[in-house]
């Protein structure tokens, strides 16, 4: 599986493809501080209105912030809207 | 957003999720591919929306996660359909106002005439109104290349004609042909006369034969330089009278008297803050005042406000309300001491002065006098400026004047 998975790295490395599509990897994209989109997350873990906890294939990611409002969650991506302050990588 | 718009057709819940793991709940209805939106945290409890259709599957969700899903209120097209059903007079008002629309729209409700200088645009639509062509004709079957055909007949001063029509808006394009009045009557012979009574103290005379000199003094009308050229030698006497343009630029000393009164006690206006409105409601061209009190003001000032319905710049409608408000004014009397008065004097004597002479006269000599006459002050302004006075006369010629010869305009200058 390991192997198989470096293979597929090298292969989207090499034809510069897209690793958020190819590996599932998450993106974070970020409107000023006011909006975080995070695509390829795999589940809610911890919501409340100062910190938003979401797993991913690469571990726990954590945003912290004021007021914060899930404007939209499906399976793909979760809009978070509110004052952002800071994003981490809770590695595994 | 597609999203958003299918499930406002379809139906969408707010529902309020209490329980020990709603984050839990959260990410199962997510895998289950059912889509929430506008998630927000308030205390312990989680508010959310959701579809109506992923509302049941929410509910089966929240029994394995021991979660507990509120419904807290219903939205979207379904629900308004059941209030539209309750009320079926409000779907027939909404077909109502469509076809009033579709109607309403098929007319032209503006003629506007663009271009014309020396044409009356007044005129000109009383003309086409004459040949079936005017606001409230439908906007079907307008023969376009007609109506400009008869303008362009019908009025000898169009040079090019373009009629379009833009929603209910008909716009008229004109180009007039080129004025031939200026260019004939720039070959009539003129004098140069004075526009006003004064002591000329300076003259530049490009052409014609100059009647007065500086230092002279001019009454108005005066001619100070002639059109009438008289050619004559000594021995031989006149030869010959030819007519030109005189031109000429005259500068004379003119003097002003102006003479007002300030009465010092006046009466002042105020409003009283009361007022009383007016509703008229015009339908094609047409006012119908509403019913309303009367105001029984003693003095009052009127306002009117004019609203045209339209649907933007080119669907102007033939309907629109009128407000008119009148405004309670009541009258005080006051007192001025003639310190005062004289202030006021002198502003009004300033502007008295530039509406006669304008903006920045030159002004040599400037008095002015105040006699107070019982409540009345009396303003005395004597003025001398320095102004220009020429003005062109048209000339007539002397037929007695033989032999005459015909001028040739441009060799004279």
């Amino acid at each position: 599986m390991i192997v198989k998975n470096n293979i597929k790295r090298k292969l989207t490395s090499a034809l510069e493809l897209p690793k958020d599509v190819m590996l599932g990897l998450p993106a974070v994209a970020m409107t000023g501080d006011e909006e975080i989109v995070v695509t390829n997350h795999r589940g809610l873990l911890e919501y409340s209105g100062g910190c938003v906890r979401l797993s991913t294939v690469l571990g726990g990611i954590k945003i912290f912030g004021t007021n914060m409002v899930l404007k939209e969650i499906t399976a793909e991506s979760v809009m978070i809207a509110g004052k952002i302050q800071s994003v981490a990588w809770e590695v595994k | 957003m597609f999203i958003k718009v299918l499930n406002f057709l379809a139906g969408y819940v707010k529902v309020e999720v209490t329980g020990f793991s709603v984050e839990r709940f959260i990410s199962q209805c997510v895998s289950r591919g059912l889509i929430l939106w506008d998630l927000e945290r308030q205390g312990g409890k989680f508010l959310m929306t959701l579809s109506k259709a992923d509302f049941q599957k929410a509910r089966e969700l929240a029994e394995k996660t021991s979660t507990r899903v509120t419904p807290l209120s219903v939205h979207g097209f379904p629900v308004f359909a059941a209030k539209i059903k309750k009320r079926p007079l409000l779907p027939l008002g909404g077909l109502a106002f469509i076809i009033g629309m579709v109607v309403l729209t098929s007319f032209i409700w503006q003629i506007d005439v663009e271009g014309t200088e020396r044409i009356d645009a007044t005129e000109m639509l009383t003309f086409l109104e004459s040949h079936g062509f005017s606001v409230g004709s439908s906007r079907r079957g307008v023969a376009y290349r007609e109506v400009e055909g008869l303008l362009m007949l019908e009025f000898a001063d169009i040079a090019w004609v373009s009629l379009s029509i833009t929603g209910t808006r008909a716009l008229i394009q004109v180009n007039e042909t080129i004025d031939h009045a200026p260019l004939l009557r720039q070959f009539d012979a003129e004098d140069i006369v004075a526009s006003k009574d004064g002591i000329i103290v300076h003259m530049a005379t490009s052409a014609g034969t100059p009647l007065f000199r500086p230092g002279d003094v001019v009454a108005k009308g005066e001619t100070i330089v002639s059109g009438r050229l008289a050619i004559e030698t000594a021995e031989e006497g006149l030869l010959a009278t030819q007519y030109i343009q005189a031109s000429a630029e005259v500068w004379a000393r003119v003097y002003y008297t102006m003479n007002f009164s300030i009465p010092l006690t006046y009466s002042e206006k105020s409003f009283t803050g009361q007022r009383s409105r007016v509703y008229s409601a015009t339908v094609g061209g047409q006012d119908f005042t509403l019913p309303s009190r009367p105001h029984g003001f003693a003095y009052y000032q009127t306002i009117e406000n004019r609203h045209n319905a339209s649907l933007g710049r080119d669907l102007p409608m033939p309907l629109g309300v009128t407000v008119t408000i009148h405004h309670e004014l009541t009258r005080h009397m006051r007192t001025r001491t003639p310190e005062a008065a004289q202030e006021l004097g002198q502003e009004l004597a300033a502007r008295r002065i530039m509406e006669e002479m304008g903006e920045s006269p030159d002004i040599i000599e400037k008095q002015i006098n105040f006699t107070q006459n019982h409540r009345v002050l009396e303003v005395e302004v004597f003025l001398v400026a320095i102004e220009r006075i020429d003005q062109t006369k048209e000339l007539i010629p002397e037929e007695q004047d033989e032999p005459e010869t015909t001028p040739e305009p441009f060799a004279m200058r």
